[in-house]
């Protein structure tokens, strides 16, 4: 039902390694190297969210920080105790005694999941382990959330010929596309901490321009340009609908995304994600047009 | 049968229209955030093909913080989180013979088994039911549930859960005993917490998804 692709952990497009600090002490038991509350714009403090050609954005509010469930901000990943698993605790995964007794207690997770071990607040608070089960490790899942939020996939310029304000005639072919360039641009954002990057990358797979009664046209490509010169009466080989009633029509023309992510030692995908324009086409009949020639 | 069919969805509209098991400090989530986030997180949480977290950690030099693990689990333990699964079971037990009595929660016993906002979501469906003049017959099929979440591991008092429901062969009918439909039925995904409440393990938070949501 969802589609999951399992990818190389390939070099993602833009890799932001980020600002590796020196060891330094801790500020506080427990915070591992930095207080996100002392000092908020730490780079270990922020999620840089950035796309190629952009430049790097800190995310300093909203998406670009982990927080607690009272919006304080807090550390994405606090060494000794792991990543942030986004309910106020902070997880690694469970080893040697620890996921011994998770397993004799819990059961052998389905894969992909497997346990972690966690511990709460921040700091996070040693001796009281807590278990959970993850199927996406939660340092590339918070990334992957980010960056894939960070991708603003844009509504489809959806081009028909005749172009508006000309309207369309019945039973002649109406052409549909997308401009080829804006098809195959490459789409990526990277979220990263200091030490992890994800990429996300989305791409178009299909275009479906649709009434209120359902789809008109799928096309799995940006279809074909019109040129003028090309036979009024030739249909596209590739993306294009022919109306055979008058009237006003408003579509829909909506792009799916393939969109996947990687980073961390792990990939994954998000299904069902698209882009939609509306227009409207007028379709008159064919006397009401002034065409020359013999059509 | 119109207006039958609209008022249909009673099984598990109210669970349904329930929010997820929430996380510690913020209760739980409102409806549309739920499912929204719901199915983007867990699309994300499904998605990734990992083994166990190689290779996840930063890094970051510097002198390791990393504790020794300190492992105190005490003989229990295994016991506590199978009572809570128990209870789990035992809930969705009850609230089928509820369901087929045509009682409410508290007649049908359900206190005994669920809490908070749990126990309001199935006791809703139960009145909604009852107000209908619609009961159940048959029962839903509960797969034992995965254990997901153990707090804390030395002496567990809160364990989450999540595992599969199919109410294909839990039809509703009217007292009269004309069939009614509900909308789809199938399999479904349900997560919940149990938490200890002073040695009785009871469900604090249910969630019940559409038909569909419960991948194999």
């Amino acid at each position: 039902m969802r589609a999951v692709t399992r990818r190389p952990a390939a070099v993602g497009l833009l890799v932001v390694v980020g600002l590796v600090v020196g060891a330094a002490p801790a500020v506080a038991g427990g915070y591992g190297s930095v207080d996100c509350r002392r000092r908020p714009g730490d780079p270990r403090c922020v999620v840089t969210v950035g796309t190629p050609g952009l430049g790097g954005a800190a995310g300093a509010g909203g998406a670009g920080v982990c927080r607690d469930g009272a919006g304080r901000v807090v550390a994405c990943y606090v060494e000794g105790a792991g990543w942030f698993g986004g309910d106020g605790c902070y997880y690694r995964p469970a080893q040697g005694a620890v996921l011994a007794a998770a397993v004799a207690v819990g059961g052998a997770p389905a894969p992909p999941g497997a346990w972690y071990e966690g511990v709460c607040g921040y700091p996070p608070v040693a001796g009281l382990t807590r278990l959970r089960v993850f199927g996406t490790p939660p340092g590339p899942a918070l990334l992957a959330v980010r960056a894939v939020r960070a991708l603003r996939l844009p509504a489809p310029p959806v081009r028909v010929s005749p172009g508006p304000p000309a309207a369309q005639v019945v039973f002649l072919p109406m052409w549909v596309w997308l401009d080829a360039a804006w098809w195959s641009a490459s789409r990526s954002a990277t979220a990263s901490v200091p030490g992890m990057a994800v990429t996300a990358t989305a791409r178009p797979v299909r275009l479906v321009l649709s009434s209120g009664t359902g789809p008109l046209v799928t096309c799995t490509g940006p279809g074909t340009w019109w040129r003028p010169g090309v036979d009024a009466g030739a249909g596209s080989p590739t993306c294009g609908h022919t109306f055979t009633r008058p009237g006003v029509y408003r579509l829909q023309a909506t792009v799916s995304w393939d969109v996947s992510w990687s980073g961390g030692g792990v990939a994954g995908a998000v299904a069902g994600v698209t882009s939609t324009t509306s227009l409207q086409v007028a379709v008159v009949e064919a006397h009401a047009v002034n065409v020359g020639g013999t059509r | 049968m119109r207006r039958m069919r609209e008022r249909g969805r009673l099984r598990w509209r109210r669970a349904l229209l329930g929010g997820g098991p929430g996380r510690a400090g913020r209760g739980v989530v409102g409806v549309r955030r739920w499912v929204v986030w719901g199915v983007v997180v867990s699309v994300l949480l499904l998605a990734g093909c990992a083994s166990g977290g190689s290779g996840s950690a930063p890094a970051v030099p510097g002198p390791s913080l990393r504790a020794p693990s300190q492992v105190v689990v005490s003989a229990d333990a295994g016991g506590r989180v199978r009572a809570a699964v128990a209870a789990y079971l035992g809930l969705l037990r009850a609230f089928t013979e509820a369901s087929n009595a045509g009682v409410t929660a508290e007649g049908g016993g359900l206190g005994r088994f669920a809490t908070g906002s749990a126990l309001r979501l199935l006791a809703g469906g139960l009145a909604e039911n009852r107000a209908r003049g619609v009961r159940t017959r048959g029962a839903p099929v509960v797969e034992v549930p995965r254990v997901v979440e153990v707090a804390p591991l030395a002496v567990p008092v809160s364990v989450s859960v999540v595992g599969c429901v199919d109410d294909g062969g839990w039809p509703l009918y009217t007292v009269a005993g004309r069939w009614v439909d509900s909308g789809p039925s199938g399999r479904r995904r349900t997560s919940a917490r149990v938490v200890d409440m002073g040695g009785v393990w009871k469900v604090s938070e249910l969630a019940v998804g559409a038909v569909g949501t419960c991948a194999r």
